[in-house]
């Protein structure tokens, strides 16, 4: 793998050169938060930034597409077309990354989702590894999606010292961007000093999940109903969720009633409305249902309890207004797990 | 014996109501404007509410002009909890403001107005006789109601607005960007000015007290002093004891007069007619090719008025923009107190007066509104008076007709006074 | 298809929701294309009896008289739409039911007795409503949509879930998190989190979320700093007579 050593100024070199066949996206300040928006240059970037309030899934599984147009003449006309532009996202971090690689396994199963891939296909992620845990919700180096990136990234930086990072290459596509700009290549000495970094980061995570054993979770532990009424099944936690992708989708009509659009919207399965059916029914009616549901599939039901989709990020439980957290309650279930 | 003609609701205005006119021989022996529409009791449901929910309640007196009876109660609230709003916050409440102007003169004049003078039963079939009029009506509405968006978010009942400023407030750049809008919307007006000035309004006069704020340098909108043709001028402060309220039996409605003289009319004509020194210099233009002088007693050329004032603040609304100097903090501190105030500004139809008492914690403990077409409902009755004398033998349709399109002239919003309209006519 | 027949009439209210209506503007001459008003009041002085296919209704019953004309307007309505809060809920009106009539009358009236008002009333206290447009006012994209929908034949798409699905898909920094008393939790999406866009907290206009926990949203205000009084007035805004408010509104 071909590495580099490139300073403050360098990085901004590589912006500029990627602008010419990329529109640049990362991470920038929205009050006391971050978001991940247009940016012009380096300038405009906040790198030591924590968390943004969506993750990078919203250039990918967007919040909010139109699948499709069509027209009612005499039968359906229909114009769908997967269309993608070039995008550089910067500065991604390792949960993250890690995240849109477990989307990216999702949407292209036994139905390919052209939508997703096209996107995906077009995009060129720059990762940016973590030194060290950015607050107290980081939690993904107990679950090996974190600090520090092991591949799956289009190039990586680790800061090595301030101003000056390791560039790491991890794909053809980020190859052919580097190549041209004759960075200094990476010593031996500066291989160490990420293997050092990525040593000491590992030790600075407070919070710790151990989702392992908890699918099945126990169904009638006390904790969710405990949980269920701090809950306002806002649907925020998975919203914000990296890996979360479920999704709706229905018509919109123009006022003619003759053409109209599909469209394709994020959901939620806290939502009382996700788990309707037909002459209203509805098999999650209870929060304490849907709640649950949500934290188990997060714990490892979607992966057939595989492997947790969780990558530690934090978000749910900084950004849920009821101040519940998942790896409390994965905690709380674990004590019974572990008498059963 | 005497005659009653009865029309049930008048249309195209903002609400319910209805008029009796009884005519004995060629004699209206009585006339009564009558609001049947419920009652909300805004002012008792303020009461025992936060300081900070008052704008957001008065607002929902009318919807046709939440932005007024925003405004005028937090102006109030401010005045009592001893805040001053800096400059660029009193500026962009002036944008507000005329946002809320604009959208409801258009709506008024071209939407409801018009019709009367075009011969159509609505402005749907007016579309299709005068299809231009029409855009060019929905988009200086478009305009006002985008203005009103682009600083209070929403714009039936805005939403940023708040006691000492705003959550948030526009970019400079969001405001010159919106600056296309409203000269297209000028030009709108312009352009349909000589349809409005050749219309078929009625020759009709009566001499009554015209009240509006005056300002020295700025068209009056969110503040000024009252004044008056026939010589008030005071400050909003002393504006009760001038200005007193009596209700009357047949309506919900109560009729304000002014002490010693009696009722008065409110609204764009008197705007006009008392800061005719401050329109535009195109407004200008076209009021002088306008059959009307000013100050004018017409009723009827409220109308013209409103073109007047659609140009003249879309010029205001410009000017603050190019003045800059609109970004700054977006709101200030309040805490709340003991405290009483009021505040009058001008509603698209004229002086809204609201005033309020609260207790140490800041809760209503009191709360008086009068908006302007409760305030001069008692001079549409005395227009009716005077106007109808010269029709008494038409047919009963007519005179409803008629009587409707004076009454539409001054634009009641009835919602907000309580409200309108149905003819009932007693002929003998 | 033929064109819709509408009827909008106006109740106990402040006309806003016929205003957001009228919002469309230029698309207003679109939208003839798909109705003809039958009656309405604010726009047309054709005052047609129905039979309504399409019947909006903007305001709370609030007098005896209204009683009447709504069982009437239903009569004639193949399908009718609660328009707004006021219709929905009561809405703001609903204030007064909090205090005793005359006690209401007297504050603002100094005879009150040709004033003639009862109890505030969401429509479907008397009348079968069949699609409530919730919202103070309701968005005026919605109300297109709605028509659009019953022009089509198929059940309108309302949001039942909270504004804060909406907040965190605009990337909002979270209000309650910050200490403001935000309602958006327990409060129906549909208005975009307009005001949480612009750092404004929701006060609750588009009505109850579906099965909203306004228990622990109540926990919240109190550690935020909320007294009982301003957590009553805040329930009691909109909504008070909802099913789902009621038992914290007080009454
Ligand atoms: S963010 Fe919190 S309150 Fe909202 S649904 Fe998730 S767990 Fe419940
Ligand atoms: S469950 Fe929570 S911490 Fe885990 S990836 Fe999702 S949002 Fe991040
Ligand atoms: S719901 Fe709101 S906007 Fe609609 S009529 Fe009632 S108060 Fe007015
Ligand atoms: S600001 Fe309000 S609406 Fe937005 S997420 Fe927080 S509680 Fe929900
Ligand atoms: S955020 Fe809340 S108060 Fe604001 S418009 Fe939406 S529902 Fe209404």
């Amino acid at each position: 793998m071909k590495a580099f050593v490139v300073s403050y100024g360098d990085l901004a070199k590589l912006i500029d050169e990627a602008k010419k066949s990329y529109t640049i996206y990362g991470p920038v300040r929205k009050g006391g938060s971050y978001v991940f928006s247009r940016v012009d240059g380096l300038g405009d970037m906040e790198l030591n930034y924590n968390r943004t309030i969506l993750p990078p899934k919203k250039f990918f599984h967007l919040p909010y597409e139109v699948l499709m147009k069509f027209k009612l003449r005499d039968g359906f006309e229909i114009e769908a077309e997967a269309k993608a532009e070039p995008i550089m996202v910067f500065g991604v971090h390792p949960c993250d990354l890690n995240a849109i690689l477990r989307l990216d396994e999702f949407f292209s199963r036994k139905f390919e989702d052209p939508y997703y891939l096209s996107r995906r296909e077009k995009s060129l992620i720059v990762v940016l590894n973590c030194r060290g845990a950015k607050d107290e919700y980081c939690f993904c180096a107990s679950l090996n999606t974190g600090p520090i990136a092991e591949g799956g990234y289009d190039l990586a930086l680790t800061e090595l010292e301030a101003g000056l990072f390791l560039l790491e290459v991890g794909s053809p596509k980020g190859d052919e961007l580097v190549e041209k700009l004759n960075f200094p290549k990476a010593e031996v000495e500066h291989l160490e000093a990420k293997e050092r970094i990525k040593a000491y980061a590992k030790n600075t995570f407070h919070r710790r999940a151990d989702f392992e054993g908890l699918v099945p979770a126990p169904l009638d532990h006390p904790v969710w109903e405990e949980e269920a009424k701090k809950c306002f099944s806002c649907g925020t936690c998975s919203l914000v969720c990296p890996t979360c992708y479920c999704y709706d989708i229905y018509d919109e009509v123009g006022l003619s009633l003759k053409e109209g659009i599909r469209v394709r919207r994020l959901d939620s399965c806290q939502l009382y409305e996700y788990s309707e059916v037909a002459l209203g029914g509805n098999f999650r009616r209870e929060r304490k249902a849907r709640l649950r549901h949500w934290m188990t599939c997060k714990f490892g039901g979607a992966g057939g309890g595989r492997y947790s989709s969780c990558v530690g990020c934090g978000r749910c439980i900084s950004l849920c207004p009821a101040g519940i957290d998942i790896t409390e309650v994965a905690s709380k279930l674990k004590e019974v797990v572990k008498y059963a | 014996m005497s005659k009653r003609l009865e029309v049930p609701y008048i249309s195209r205005v903002e609400g319910k109501g209805t008029l009796e006119i009884t005519i004995k021989g060629s004699e209206i022996e009585e006339l009564k404007l009558r609001i049947f529409e419920a009652p909300r009791f805004i002012e008792a449901i303020l009461v025992g509410r936060p300081y900070y929910e008052v704008h957001e309640i008065t607002s929902r007196i009318c919807g046709i002009c939440p932005v007024t009876h925003q405004i005028t109660a937090l102006r109030a609230v401010e005045k009592a909890m001893g805040v001053k709003v800096p400059e660029h916050i009193r500026k962009l409440r002036k944008l507000l403001a005329i946002g809320g102007i604009l959208s409801s003169h258009a709506l008024h004049l071209f939407l409801l107005a018009l019709p009367d003078y075009t011969g159509h039963p609505s402005v749907v079939e007016m579309a299709k006789a005068y299809p231009g009029v029409v855009k060019a009506g929905l988009r200086i509405k478009e305009a006002g109601d985008g203005l009103i968006e682009l600083i209070g978010g929403r714009s039936v009942h805005p939403v940023s607005t708040v006691v000492g400023g705003f959550t948030s407030i526009p970019t400079q750049r969001k405001l010159e960007s919106f600056k296309a809008t409203l000269l297209k919307a000028k030009e709108e007006a312009l352009k349909v000015s000589d349809f409005v000035l050749d219309l078929d309004f009625p020759d009709f006069e009566r001499k009554c007290e015209h009240m509006a704020l005056h300002k020295p340098n700025e068209y009056p909108v969110n503040e000024g002093r009252v004044v008056s043709t026939e010589g008030l001028d005071v400050s909003e402060d002393e504006y009760r004891k001038y200005v007193y309220e009596v209700q009357v039996g047949y309506s919900t409605a109560k009729h304000s007069l002014v002490k010693g003289r009696g009722s008065f009319m409110l609204g764009p004509l008197p705007r006009v007619n008392l800061n005719y020194g401050n329109l535009s210099d195109d407004a200008k233009e076209v009021a002088s090719r306008s059959k009307f002088k000013f100050p004018c007693f017409n009723p009827f050329a409220a109308n013209v008025a409103r073109l007047l004032e659609i140009i003249t603040l879309i010029d205001e609304a410009i000017a603050i923009i190019d003045g800059g100097e609109l970004e700054g903090p977006s709101r200030v501190k309040v805490e709340p107190k003991e405290g009483e105030a009021c505040a009058l500004t001008e509603a698209p139809r004229g002086l809204n007066f609201h005033s309020y008492k609260f207790d140490e914690r800041g809760f209503v403990t009191y709360a008086s509104i009068a908006p302007p077409t409760c305030q001069h409902l008692r001079n549409i009755e005395l227009d009716l008076m005077e106007y109808l004398k010269g029709y008494v033998h038409e047919s009963e349709k007519e005179i409803a007709r008629r009587s409707e399109m004076l009454v539409r002239a001054y634009d009641p919003c009835i919602s907000c006074s309580a409200h309108f309209l149905e003819v009932k006519v007693k002929k003998g | 298809m033929g064109k819709l027949r509408i009827g909008v009439f106006k109740f106990t209210s402040c006309s806003g929701c016929q205003l957001s209506m009228l919002r469309v503007n230029e698309q207003l001459l679109n939208l003839l294309n798909l109705i003809d008003i039958d009656y309405w009041v604010m726009v047309s002085d054709v005052k047609g009896k129905g039979p309504y296919d399409l019947a909006l209704v903007e305001g709370s019953v609030s007098t005896p008289e209204e009683i009447g004309e709504i069982k009437e307007i239903r009569s004639r309505s193949r399908i009718l739409v609660a328009l707004g809060d006021c219709a929905t809920y009561g809405g703001l009106n609903s204030i007064r039911n909090y205090m005793s009539q005359r006690e209401v009358e007297k504050l603002v009236y100094e005879n009150p007795t040709s004033i003639r008002s009862t109890t505030v009333r969401p429509l479907d206290y008397y009348v079968d409503v069949d699609i409530y447009l919730s919202g103070c006012p309701p968005d005026t994209s919605t109300i297109v949509e709605v028509i659009k929908d019953v022009a089509l034949g198929v059940p309108p798409r309302l949001p039942k879930y909270p504004v804060c699905v909406e907040c965190k898909l605009s990337e909002n920094e979270c209000l309650l998190i910050k200490g403001e008393p935000c309602m958006g939790p327990v409060i129906k999406a549909g208005c975009g989190a307009l005001c949480p866009n612009l750092g404004r907290i929701c006060e609750g206009c588009y009505g109850p979320a579906v099965d909203p926990n306004a228990e622990s949203l109540l926990d919240k205000w109190r550690e935020i700093g909320l007294s009982e009084r301003e957590i009553v007035c805040k329930l009691r805004k909109y909504a008070g007579l909802s099913k789902e408010f009621k038992r914290w509104s007080g009454l």
